[in-house]
């Protein structure tokens, strides 16, 4: 029976429209709601279905306040087993950056003698990618990113791996373990949401790790950052290409690209043909018209 | 038979679903709510204005610790009739209708019921979010659970508070098919100012608010303004069936809305956060249907107690008031050991005896009132004595009274 | 009519968790009342229904506000099916 942590995180919803806060520059975290980071969500949903219950039991993992238990029940309604959290009355929030929540990540899975680690590629809201690479360095394990399948070996405790690799090959690797694992948003698709599961998830216990349980002081922890962010900058305006409603209606997609992109233009392409000699007479008479000769 | 059940299942969490949903588990009932949006309030949208009594009454001084908007402190009404504006603006202890005292609250639903839900957890209520329940499990003529995308889940009671569409109590028969005649479509857009530019504007101080409702004599477009912390809720209202009396689309009708000159300054440099639409019931006595029977319960804006009043609009304060009693009537009922209809029928009396009641009476009135030619000297007094007369409120205080 | 730009665009400030693969409304294309679709046009405050030169009709499930106007207005004629969105999908207001 595999031992599998699959490291999750509470954040903020970032995938929705998103303001800076003038003039710090900051992100007005103000009014965005906590949410299961989807790229770990993933990571639960490929290892659930690429190993079944009785080969793999899943703890899901995270750090955070009481306020992350909800992120935990929703991993545990769609295919984890167990969940834990690590939290620690003496933890500031500010603090908990990449690196100590990676401290404490790899403590809590030494501590759960797991064998296989699994973890979204990146959060949503700092995308650094820290957390996998940092924590194979912790635990002395293998690292192996972007993976979108795997299985385990008969019996000589390894397992094989596959990821994407350019131009649409794959590559197949076979690892020894432990091995920390880091799968992309979209490698697998959580399962819907099961009012039965949902209702098992939220009687389940969670199991809170604090300082004293993972033998850590807190002078390991809250150390300054090393690296600061000094400001986030911001897209620069794009000018609306339409001012008036198109005269045909936008196709679906062309609507999702306006919605997101705050203003989308309408694409009036046409293919030059004929002989070469028209043809570039035709191209040059139109890049006059768009005044770019 | 499933292996689980609960006391109560309750279908929707909104401010009705979540009301009895903490007073149930309150008494110690396994009560399941079922919600279809990722969280309370998400699916969710008010103008705004919450009056306080109804809730005050189960989480005393729910003020101070929910995240309430604004404490309305001014009232503004503007009467249009064709190109004139008449705008009267009083104190909010102005003309009410029964159980209006107390202090009303400019709220923001994702927010507000979000808080409240986390309320009923506390008290024990198991709340699981992101379900759609799709049908209701019916044996010989009782509710007895539901049915979410092919999952079953029983109970010995099931609350009905899905809101204004309520699928649910529509397929019980319940309910007829809504009547253009009886929703008003109110689509409406959060703007961001900063609470010092909102201060500023509307000479408030900090926590202090507006609502200002616009209503048209020609029963074309109504408007509202409320002001929250940091931002406006600034909206139309057209009831369905009068979209033919419209000349542009009901986005356009926002649009044309925000350019009035008493509105376009006040809303001018701010930012749009969210556009949002919602149905509003306004169908009166005809639109409330069968308020319980074997199993089940319907209430909030399921059971269309809504009421448009003119000059105010009553409906988050009795969709609580009518979750208190529902839940007062499940508890009755626990007592007496069965669910039937019969042991469930104290609902449909205390209902009646309701500011819920009274309101949706009261709403007709004041549309008429509003109507009114004379309505343009005085409308307070318009409101005051119809509804005086109809014996169901009416008391004029402030500037006007 | 509705400035269906301006529309969207006020759309673009909304959350939404988009259903891929299914519609939660169905629409009858080929409704022959002119005036029954050009009254739900008017209706729908996203704007999503539309026609274009040819009397094309078009309508697009993403930025459904979920409101329910059109089905009051014309469930069983243009609208052939109404319902919400499957649980956690559709439209998620951050302020409502």
């Amino acid at each position: 029976m595999q031992r599998i942590v699959v490291c999750v995180k509470s954040e903020l919803d970032a995938t929705g429209p998103i303001f800076l806060i003038e003039p710090t520059v900051k992100i007005n975290t103000k009014d965005l709601v906590p949410i299961l980071n989807p790229a770990d969500h993933a990571a639960l949903a490929l290892v659930r279905n690429c190993i079944a219950q009785e080969d793999g039991q899943i703890t899901v993992l995270t750090v955070g306040p009481p306020s992350a238990d909800k992120v935990l029940r929703t991993c545990l309604a769609t295919g984890a087993d167990s969940a834990v959290r690590v939290w620690d009355d003496s933890f500031m929030e500010e603090k908990m950056d990449a690196k100590n929540i990676s401290l404490l990540l790899s403590k809590a899975i030494k501590k759960l003698d797991a064998e296989l680690i699994v973890c979204g590629s990146e959060s949503l809201c700092e995308t650094s990618g820290y957390v996998g690479p940092a924590l194979a360095e912790l635990l002395d394990a293998v690292q192996i990113c972007k993976v979108d399948f795997m299985q385990c070996d008969d019996g000589d405790g390894s397992m094989v791996f596959h990821r994407k690799h350019n131009y649409g090959n794959r590559e197949v690797i076979s690892s020894s373990l432990p091995a920390v694992v880091t799968v992309d948003f979209g490698a697998a698709t959580p399962p819907v949401v099961s009012m039965k599961e949902s209702i098992k998830a939220k009687k389940m216990p969670i199991t809170l790790f604090d300082l004293a349980e993972l033998a850590c002081e807190s002078s390991e922890i809250n150390a300054d950052a090393n690296a600061n962010i000094l400001q986030y900058i911001p897209p620069r305006p794009r000018t609306k290409k339409l001012n008036k409603a198109p005269d045909k209606p936008m196709t679906k997609q062309q609507k999702m690209q306006m919605m997101l992109g705050g203003g989308a233009s309408k694409k009036n392409s046409s293919v030059v043909e004929g002989n070469p000699k028209q043809a570039a007479k035709e191209f040059i008479d139109f890049l006059i018209a768009q005044r770019i000769l | 038979m499933s292996e689980e059940r609960f006391d109560c299942i309750i279908v929707g969490g909104g401010l009705a679903g979540l009301t009895v949903a903490y007073l149930l588990a309150n008494e110690g009932l396994e009560v399941l709510l079922l919600e279809k949006g990722n969280y309370s309030g998400s699916k969710n949208m008010t103008g705004g204005r919450l009056y306080g009594n109804s809730l005050e009454r189960i989480i005393p001084g729910f003020a101070d610790i929910a995240p309430v908007e604004r404490r309305v402190v001014k009232e503004r009404l503007s009467i249009m009739k064709d190109t004139v504006m008449q705008m009267v603006e009083y104190d909010a202890s102005g003309v009410f209708v029964q159980e209006q005292e107390g202090e009303s609250y400019t709220v923001l639903r994702g927010k507000f019921d979000k808080w409240l839900s986390e309320q009923a957890e506390d008290q024990g209520a198991m709340l699981v979010c992101g379900i759609r329940v799709d049908d209701l499990i019916i044996r010989d003529g009782k509710v007895c659970g539901v049915v979410a995308n092919d999952e079953e889940m029983e109970s010995d009671v099931v609350l009905l508070a899905d809101g204004v569409n309520s699928l649910l109590t529509q397929k019980l028969g319940y309910k007829n098919k809504l009547g253009t005649n009886q929703v008003a479509v109110g689509v409406k857009e959060i703007i961001d100012l900063g609470a010092d530019v909102i201060n500023q504007r509307f000479n408030l101080s900090d926590g202090e608010g507006i609502a200002w409702m616009f209503v048209d004599s020609n029963e074309v477009c109504d408007g509202f303004l409320y002001t929250n912390k940091d931002s406006l809720s600034v909206g139309v209202t057209l009831k369905v069936e009068n979209i033919h009396k419209a000349e542009s689309s009901v986005p356009q009708m926002l649009e044309d809305f925000k350019k009035l000159p008493e509105i376009a300054p006040l809303v001018s440099g701010g930012r749009l956060v969210e556009y949002s639409a919602h149905l509003i019931p306004e169908g009166g006595m005809d639109m409330v249907p069968k308020l319980y029977g074997d199993g089940v319960l319907v209430a909030g804006d399921a059971a269309a107690l809504c009421a448009n009043l003119g000059f105010t609009l009553r409906g988050m304060d009795l969709a609580v008031e009518s979750g208190r009693l529902a839940a007062e009537a499940i508890l009755a009922a626990k007592e007496e050991g069965e669910f039937s209809e019969q042991s469930l029928s104290g609902y449909q009396t205390a209902i009646e005896k309701s500011a819920a009641i009274s309101c949706v009476k009261g709403a007709e009135i004041c549309r008429k009132a509003v109507t009114d030619a004379d309505s343009m000297k005085d409308p307070l007094d318009a409101f005051n004595s119809a509804l005086q007369s109809a014996q169901i409120g009416g008391k004029a205080v402030g500037d006007n009274g | 009519m509705a400035d269906n730009l301006n529309v969207a665009d006020k759309l673009g400030a909304n959350k939404f968790y988009t259903d891929e693969h299914n519609s939660h409304i169905a629409v009858d294309k080929e409704y022959p009342d002119k005036e029954e679709i050009d009254r739900v046009i008017q209706a729908c405050p996203a704007a999503l229904y539309s026609i274009d030169e040819n009397g094309t009709l078009f309508f697009d499930y993403l930025g459904c506000l979920e409101c329910g106007t059109c089905r009051v207005l014309s469930e069983g004629k243009l609208v052939t099916n109404w319902n919400y969105p499957f649980g956690s999908l559709g439209v998620e207001y951050r302020f409502g």
